[in-house]
């Protein structure tokens, strides 16, 4: 069987822990429990006969109290950078924080992720604002892991690919 | 110590485990009970790391080895991780090390406690942090929109047009400005947060606001040429309120032409996060420079210090002509001094005390009366000590041999204030006095000082009015020219008769003006009163020059030089009859913007005078260089001038040969006797003034007084 290493990377508070349990439990709780250091969760995905394993590393936020550790992207395939469409800082910082991962390991598919799409996103936020940096990514999901919308869809891209 | 029993008493919670071979683990001692949770049960006292039993231990062990091989330190940490066992989720760390036997070990913690402190630590931080992203998202959103209206229509604002009333009551504070500087649009958030009275102009604060972070014109300048903006917090001392934090977004509108039209600003207070934060985690609280503790880890550190609730000194240093060192010597330069003056505060003050870098040149020290410097309450004489060793010279790798002077302010706890607000507000009027009033340079708080900061205050609000209420009126004292025996000057002087009929001295209220800043409204009336009258002496063929004195603060402000001009062109005054007076000590301590604005003036054609010559510093380079017309000699020289061939005698002299040889008119000040007189007279003395030839009148007296003096024989 297939096993893949996922990483999930972004600043703090934007849902990564939250797509994590949305996908492998399919639980959503609205209160917030910031991460500390790492926890990994499993799950089997199947299509057409063949089974992928992936090995979801959910992190802590990366913000002014939790550096990046390139350590934790070794022998990733691919990573999130997960940002939340309600808070335009988050995706400053989450494009830091690409940056970082890139250079950290350089053949990992990168994929973003804009979360909480199930609230208005700040009114000075809009896709295009995305463009700039939307080729340097495998590609971009618009997901809630309140609702469930397109979490599926962005696992299943990193544990298949496109087709 | 046997690992086994630490365990069994509860001090830690590991396993202790030997690489075999591969995978393959020895555990020495017991193995606690989750160990086979997160590794495979081998053999007896054996366990293997697998991907399946801990994915996040196998993948430590490629750097483990690494460690064990002696590729890398013999020391290494994974970092916390979370583990599922069964219901309950268990948190570990491991560490990798290589005694200097060469004996490896892998040590896997339970960190339980640890986990659960930085948790809620980190839960609080994080809350406060995403709060505070709030507050910036709010700036971007409304400086967004406001560049948009402002960029696409210009007269949009000035209409009751939605967005204005959007903005008017938004919470965050906005000031819109004109790109040149006038203010077109504010809401009451920003006056509430930036203005004590309604009175105060929100731009004057934010200007302030602007020059205390140092975002001086270039910087402003490259703003508008990249068109982005600029983002940050400071800590906001307004005169009349408690200090703020504020969160400040100041944003160019420069439209798709490069013209740049306004400039937005955004505020929002930010203190309750600050105060969390610095709460939360004060170690990670240093200024970079000096590697000092910063501001908030010093107000963390104060009110701990006084939750011990036994008696402590607060001390507050403030480097004096800092700015001065920078653009003689450069930033760097003055980079290393701060290091060095930093070096010997922490030096002096030891292990009882504690030192932090609370403004760009400001430190603060928190001294334990423990502390055998200070015991007895000999905080004054460690006052002094410390001002001597930081008025030593520096050499540094830039600048040798420079020395510094230093004001220093006291408070001591429990007597002069009881809260931290309090101690620190306190020690911030004790500096105030020790750097504007004292020779001395040091002040302890007092009673007294603090009355007399409140009836300051009260002056300077009278001062405000009368400014605004035309209560103030100028007079002038007439200057001779001694070998015509012609008025040929005046000096404008300006009276202060309060409302209660009570007059105030300029030598009282001037000082206050400058400290204020209402020296600037005060020296645009002065300015104005001046060309009105000589407007009117041109009609009444009364043919003097008049003199205004400008002050420091005038002198370092832009707008100074163009008000001259607007007020010459409006009365149409011949800027040959007016004169302007510096004192020495606005010389030396702005000497770029003096020179500068002296150069304008002298193009106009008005002629500059140095004030009270002789009482400051001015080296002859000074005078040499830059474009100055006269000298006028300080009255305390003149005194005694001529009654015996004393030292002031010598002095005048020697002051009168070197204006002389550079080609300066001279005027003795303060002259009230006809011994002096004469002695000016035989020393070839241009000018004099004094109770001698007149006291300062009334414009209308002088006139008169003008006439008379003109048809005496
Ligand atoms: N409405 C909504 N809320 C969400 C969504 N995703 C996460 N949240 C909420 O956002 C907060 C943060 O979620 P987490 O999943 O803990 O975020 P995180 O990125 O793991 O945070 P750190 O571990 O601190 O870095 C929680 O209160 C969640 O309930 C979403 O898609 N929609
Ligand atoms: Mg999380």
């Amino acid at each position: 069987m297939i096993q893949k290493k996922i990483c999930m990377l972004g600043p703090t508070g934007v849902g990564k822990t939250s797509l994590v349990k949305q996908y492998v439990e399919g639980i959503f709780s609205e209160k917030y429990l910031t991460s500390i250091g790492v926890k990994i969760d499993k799950k089997q995905v199947e299509r057409n006969g063949s089974t992928v394993q992936l090995m979801l590393w959910d992190m802590e936020g990366i913000d002014r109290y939790c550096g990046f550790n390139p350590r934790y992207l070794r022998g990733a395939s691919s990573f999130f950078i997960i940002v939340d469409q309600t808070r335009y800082q988050s995706l400053v910082e989450g494009i830091e924080v690409y940056q970082l991962a890139r250079e950290a390991n350089p053949k990992a598919h990168a994929v973003l992720v804009v979360n909480k799409v199930d609230l208005p996103a700040t009114s000075h936020w809009s896709r295009s604002e995305l463009e700039p940096y939307e080729n340097h990514f495998a590609n971009v999901f618009y997901t809630s892991a309140k609702t469930g919308e397109s979490v599926e869809d962005m696992f299943e891209f990193v544990a298949f690919g496109e087709s | 110590m046997d690992v086994s029993l630490l365990r069994k008493l509860g001090v830690i919670d590991c396993a202790v485990l030997q690489p075999d071979s591969g995978n393959r683990f020895r555990v020495q001692g017991d193995a606690p009970v989750w160990l086979t949770e997160i590794a495979e049960p081998y053999a007896t006292n054996s366990v293997l790391i697998t991907d399946e039993a801990s994915p996040y231990l196998a993948d430590f062990l490629i750097d483990a080895e690494a460690v064990w091989a002696g590729k890398n330190d013999n020391y290494l940490t994974a970092g916390m991780w979370e583990e599922q066992i069964k219901d309950e989720a268990l948190h570990f760390d491991a560490t990798a090390t290589k005694t200097a036997e060469g004996s490896a070990y892998l040590i896997v913690q339970n960190v339980e406690k640890a986990f659960k402190k930085q948790q809620s630590v980190l839960q609080s931080a994080r809350e406060v942090l995403l709060e505070h992203d709030e507050i910036v998202g709010e700036h971007e959103y409304i400086k967004q929109r406001l560049t948009h209206v402002l960029a696409s229509n210009k007269q949009q604002l000035l209409d009751p047009a939605p967005i204005h009333q959007t903005i008017y009551h938004l919470e965050t504070g906005v000031v819109v400005t004109r790109a040149d500087g006038p203010l077109l649009f504010e809401n009451e958030s920003a006056k509430m947060l930036l203005c004590s009275a309604q009175k105060e102009d929100t731009t004057a604060q934010i200007h302030g606001m602007l020059t205390e972070l140092n975002l001086n014109q270039q910087i402003t300048d490259d703003l508008v040429k990249r068109k982005t903006s600029w983002q940050g917090e400071l800590f906001w001392h307004n005169n009349a309120s408690a200090p703020v934090w504020l969160q400040l977004t100041v944003h160019p509108v420069v439209d798709e032409a490069n013209n740049h039209s306004h400039w937005i600003y955004v505020l929002s207070e930010i203190s309750a996060f600050k105060q969390n934060e610095a709460a939360l985690l004060p170690q990670t609280s240093t200024d970079s420079l000096t590697q000092l503790p910063n501001r908030h880890y010093f107000t963390v550190q104060l009110r701990r210090t006084i939750a011990q609730k036994t008696p402590f000194y607060l001390i507050y240093v403030d480097v004096k002509g800092f700015k001065h060192i920078n653009n003689l010597h450069g930033y760097k330069a003055g980079d290393e001094i701060l290091g060095a003056v930093a070096a010997r505060l922490t030096k002096a003050v030891g292990e009882l005390g504690f030192v932090a870098r609370i403004a760009s040149n400001e430190f603060a020290l928190i001294l334990n009366i423990k502390n055998k410097a200070v015991a007895n309450d000999n905080a004054l004489i460690f006052a002094e000590a410390l001002q001597s060793t930081l008025r030593q010279p520096y050499d540094t790798s830039l600048v040798q041999g420079l020395t510094l002077d230093v004001c220093i302010g006291l408070v001591r706890y429990p007597e002069h204030a009881m809260s931290a607000d309090e101690l620190m507000r306190n020690c911030d009027l004790a500096l105030y006095y020790a750097k504007y009033r004292l020779d001395n340079a040091i002040c302890a708080f007092s009673d007294e000082l603090k009355r007399h900061s409140e009836e300051r205050y009260k002056l300077e609000e009278s001062l405000r009015r009368a400014i605004e209420n035309g209560e103030l009126e100028v007079y002038l004292q007439p200057i001779i020219d001694l070998k015509a025996n012609r008025v040929v000057k005046c000096e404008a002087l300006a009276r202060w008769q309060h409302a209660d009929g009570e007059f105030i001295s300029p030598e009282v209220f001037i000082p206050v003006a400058e400290q204020t800043g209402l020296i600037i409204p005060f020296g645009n009336w002065l300015i104005d009163e001046v060309c009105k009258i000589l407007q009117r002496f041109k009609q009444q063929a009364v043919d003097v020059r008049v003199a205004i004195n400008v002050s420091a603060r005038q002198v370092s402000d832009q707008d100074t030089i163009d008000y001259i001009i607007s007020s010459i062109e409006s009365y149409q005054v011949n800027p040959k009859q007016l004169s302007v007076e510096l004192t020495e000590s606005v010389l030396v301590h702005s000497y770029e913007s003096v020179s500068a604005l002296l150069v304008k003036l002298r193009q106009l054609g008005v002629i500059v005078s140095i004030d009270d010559f002789g009482t400051g510093f001015s080296s002859l380079s000074y005078l040499k260089h830059l474009s100055i017309d006269e000298l006028k000699v300080d009255k305390s020289f003149i005194q005694d001038v001529g009654i015996n061939n004393n030292e002031d005698s010598a002095i005048v002299l020697a002051i009168l040969g070197l204006a002389k040889s550079l080609n300066l008119q001279v005027i003795a000040e303060g002259v009230e006797t006809a011994d002096q007189h004469q002695f000016l007279i035989d020393n070839n003395c241009d000018c004099a003034q004094g109770f001698l030839y007149s006291k300062p009148m009334t414009v209308a007296a002088f006139s008169s007084w003008y006439k008379d003096y003109a048809s005496q024989p």
